[in-house]
């Protein structure tokens, strides 16, 4: 499965400025570490994973500061925030992507079904699987269409019998919603389908190994608006079976498909509350200049 | 431009706000024109005046209409959020109340016709006075009203909400000596009750007014404040501060 976290995204640590200073500037305007504060519901009543004082370095860049978030069971939250805020990053914490950028340091408690996943004895691999990940650019393995879905439960050994692996491969296509579009070409190579069919792949690849958690880093940036409504579909459906956590760009898209949703700003946690609330009525002033477009 | 309208890093979307605001500022001088120049009409018994006061109401249906085609393009270009989305939700509630007072000022100058024209007999002086002093309330109160919109402000606001309690308490007061007039003499009773109806168009203008103090804090503070009284308003917003 390690081949599944070679995005081919942009890492984290490019995008992330100095924000380690008392005073940051946006707009010209002064924004004091009093003021970015976390404001809003950091806790969940049935937490999924429970995040406490998560800080995150690439090198000398302070890029996650004081981060504290809970992501409960069968929701939908949503991760919003002007680029190099650090939602990413945070997101990127939640299974551990941070290990292979050099020089990133992770510190605090990120604890899912009572192990801290920074834990020495946890198995990454393991974890990987229980948190899965799709990233902004598809990136289906050079293989067939049944074997990028096959290739996780074979080397996690969920399958018994080739009926299984089959089994399995249907499902998951059913699932991300596929099926009915591949079900002729499976041994057609993957990388021949659509981008919005090649990203559903990658989704139906990432819910294959019965993931709890399955992470989405701007899952719908490079696909059309039909594409995009099938992925948001996708996660409409999918929330009674699995907790997802979404970065993204778009503001109409975490309004309609999250629960919940958390800015972050120069890689403060700022707000986080029902996303109901955060699109129509922010309590902090940061967030309110955020999705109203007067920075960012 | 405001705080509610400025700040964008689309300026163009700046500007789209501050011409959505300005529109309804201009429905609002024109209704309360019409307003004036109504019961102006009716005391002076102008039918010429009350004429131009009924043909201009197309003017504020214009600008009714206007205003929704901008709140329409405002939302399918821009997909505003949070206060944005509040102030444009809040101008189009807004301008239809402002296009009923239009309404109820026609009804208003209509009634003058009616009074004034055709060689009928015209109504005492004494029955149609209590207009002309309701209207002056009535404009206080829609010029807040207006004015509380203008500048995001939600003292103002509130009291425009408790003058319409005054206003209620008014108006019954007019319908009483009304009806005093029928127990003097019952052959007043046509000018009596299209003087009552002449009440009632001035009461829903504060009614109308009212309905805008509300849109204004729902405005400011995001919070649905019809269908609540006074206290429960207040108390509201003493919980948020």
């Amino acid at each position: 499965m390690t081949l599944q976290f070679d995005s081919g995204t942009d890492l984290p640590g490019q995008e992330i400025g100095t924000v380690n200073e008392a005073e940051s500037t946006q707009s010209g305007a002064k924004v004091s570490r009093d003021e970015r504060k976390t404001v809003g519901g950091i806790t969940h009543p049935d937490p999924r994973m429970s995040c406490r004082d998560v800080n995150v370095w690439y090198g000398d860049k302070h890029a996650i500061i004081d981060v504290s978030l809970d992501i409960g069971k069968n929701e939908v939250i949503a991760m919003i925030g002007p680029s190099g805020c650090g939602k990413s990053t945070f997101l990127r914490c939640l299974n551990r992507m941070n290990d292979t950028i050099d020089g990133c340091r992770v510190t605090g408690d990120l604890v899912m079904d009572g192990q801290n996943i920074y834990d020495r004895k946890m198995d990454v691999v393991l974890l990987r699987a229980q948190v899965g990940m799709v990233f902004q650019k598809p990136n289906p393995f050079p293989k067939s269409i049944f074997e990028n879905v096959a290739y996780g439960p074979r080397i996690h050994g969920l399958a018994a019998s080739k009926t299984d692996i089959e089994e399995i491969v249907v499902s998951s296509l059913q699932r991300a919603g596929l099926w009915d579009e591949v079900k002729d070409y499976l041994e057609e190579p993957g990388t021949g389908l659509s981008g919005g069919q090649q990203q559903r792949l990658c989704i139906a690849r990432a819910i294959a190994v019965n993931p709890e958690v399955v992470l989405m880093d701007e899952p719908c940036s490079a696909l059309d608006p039909i594409a995009t409504a099938k992925i948001e579909e996708w996660i409409d459906e999918l929330r009674e079976h699995y907790t997802i956590a979404i970065v993204t760009h778009s503001m109409q898209q975490a309004a309609r498909v999250s629960q919940r949703t958390a800015y972050f700003h120069l890689g403060d946690l700022i707000e986080v509350g029902e996303t109901d609330q955060i699109f129509t009525n922010p309590t902090h002033q940061l967030t309110e200049d955020y999705i109203t477009g007067r920075f960012g | 431009m405001n705080e509610m309208t400025d700040g964008h890093t689309v300026k163009s979307y700046d500007e789209e706000m501050k011409l959505l605001h300005d529109n309804v500022m201009q429905i609002g001088g024109l209704v309360r024109d019409q307003l004036c120049r109504a019961v102006k009409s009716l005391e002076e018994e102008d039918v010429d005046e009350a004429r131009a006061v009924i043909d201009r109401d197309q003017e504020v249906n214009d600008l009714d209409i206007k205003v929704d085609d901008e709140v329409i393009h405002l939302i399918a270009k821009r997909q505003p959020l949070a206060k944005d989305l509040r102030e444009i939700l809040t101008v189009n509630k807004i301008v239809t109340d402002l296009e009923r007072v239009g309404d109820e000022a026609r009804k208003i100058a209509m009634l003058c016709v009616h009074f004034y024209d055709h060689n009928t007999t015209s109504p005492s002086e004494v029955i149609v006075r209590d207009m002309a002093k309701l209207s002056v309330f009535i404009d206080d109160m829609l010029e807040k009203a207006i004015r509380a919109y203008d500048e995001t402000n939600i003292d103002l606001a509130i009291d425009v909400i408790r003058m319409d309690l005054e206003l209620e308490s008014e108006f019954r007061s007019c319908l009483r000596r009304l009806s005093t007039f029928i127990m003097e003499d019952s052959r007043v009773v046509g000018h009596v009750v299209e003087t009552v109806l002449g009440l009632r168009a001035l009461e829903r203008i504060g009614g109308h007014a009212k309905n805008i103090g509300g849109y204004v804090i729902f405005l400011v503070k995001g919070m649905d404040v019809r269908h609540e009284s006074l206290d429960d308003i207040v108390d509201e917003l003493t919980a948020e501060a």
